[in-house]
């Protein structure tokens, strides 16, 4: 790591990371970690500037910090995360350990639900008001509100595993453009294999009242990926411009 | 009609007034088809929903409308929309239904448009 990393004492410390992966580096993080730590600072940060190329070795010296401050009782914090880092650790599933001050965190949005009618109704409380901090045009705003909507409730009536397990949802701008990933531990359901289209006014015929969510959400999103992880979790994946 | 939990009018003998509040979900869905299979029963009935207090409107909402709306026309009747936000139109729009379905702006419009 860092051959001269930028250690301040007590009551913070700030560790430049660097993108270096040798052992010796390995080392090197080591033991400035464990000196930072052996000075009980209040709260120890990892600027993170470096890592626009992300290897699995410096996930592994988050995972590591994340331990050790753990064992401290001392609070992490990354600073200056790039996007790229960031995703990452979102796709494995440890974003939620770390706090960080960066732009991608302020534009993030994550939280997870039972989906219930009570556990739906307040996520999408607080993804709304997520939402009213962005400005966005009205029916965007509206479509991003539905869009949550009909996949939680899809979750809520038809997965197998939603009283037992929270379902987990993230949602992200950038580049004017919002991700929303949805995961639930449900049986293996893949929405982008149902139909495509429904004739609305054959269905209007045959008095159909429900069936039309996936519908709707193929309609409000600009995207809809699906994939089934490690045999155990459904992950939804819907973009949107937000520019209309 | 009496355990409905939307707020309901009958302006002449056949045309009843729905104001669904201001949410159309999965939640309630079901008693809207409840409320306009009810009133689906009697010949040339009619409902207008008035939708000014409607904030948000899902695909249970669309579909309590959409799923019923054959059973008044086939008797006579109809349903008519009345009084939708910008954002509750969009919605029917998206869904390409804002020609198939009667909509009005105003609940004098839909009045009228009931006995036209």
């Amino acid at each position: 790591m860092n051959a001269n990393p930028d250690i301040k004492r007590a009551p913070s410390a700030v560790i430049a990371v660097s993108e270096e992966l040798s052992k010796s580096a390995r080392d090197r993080f080591s033991a400035e970690l464990k000196e930072i730590l052996a000075a009980a600072p209040e709260q120890v940060s990892l600027d993170c500037t470096r890592l626009t190329q992300v290897a699995s070795s410096h996930i592994q010296y988050l995972w590591e910090a994340h331990e050790a401050c753990a064992r401290s009782r001392v609070r992490l914090v990354l600073t200056h995360v790039p996007r790229g880092l960031w995703r990452v650790l979102q796709v494995l599933d440890l974003a939620h350990l770390f706090s960080s001050d960066s732009e991608s965190q302020k534009s993030r949005f994550e939280t997870e639900f039972v989906s219930g009618e009570s556990g739906i109704s307040d996520a999408m409380a607080l993804f709304t008001h997520y939402l009213e901090d962005k400005a966005l045009p009205e029916t965007t705003e509206f479509d991003l509100r539905a869009l949550f909507y009909e996949v939680a409730s899809n979750i809520r009536f038809h997965s197998d595993a939603h009283e037992s397990l929270p379902v987990k949802f993230f949602a992200e701008i950038a580049d004017n453009r919002i991700e929303m990933v949805f995961r639930d531990m449900g049986s293996e359901f893949d929405p982008t294999a149902a139909a495509s289209e429904i004739d609305m006014q054959e269905a209007a015929q045959k008095g159909q009242t429900r069936g039309f969510g996936l519908l709707m959400i193929r309609k409000l999103a600009d995207k809809v990926e699906y994939r089934r992880i490690e045999g155990t979790t459904n992950e939804l994946i819907l973009s949107k411009r937000l520019d209309g | 009609m009496a355990n409905s939990p939307f707020k309901t009018q009958w302006l002449r003998d056949d045309t009843l007034l729905v104001n669904p509040g201001t949410m159309l979900d999965a939640d309630n869905a079901p008693e809207m088809v409840e409320l306009i299979s009810n009133t689906a029963q009697e010949p040339n009935r009619f409902v207008i929903l008035d939708m000014r207090e409607l904030e948000f409107i899902s695909s249970a909402g669309v579909g309590s409308i959409l799923g019923t709306v054959e059973m008044l026309r086939q008797n006579g009747g109809d349903i008519i929309l009345c009084n939708m936000s910008p954002t509750i139109e969009h919605v029917f729009r998206v869904l390409d239904l804002l020609e198939y379905l009667s909509v009005r702006s105003t609940r004098d419009e839909a009045l009228t448009a009931c006995h036209s």
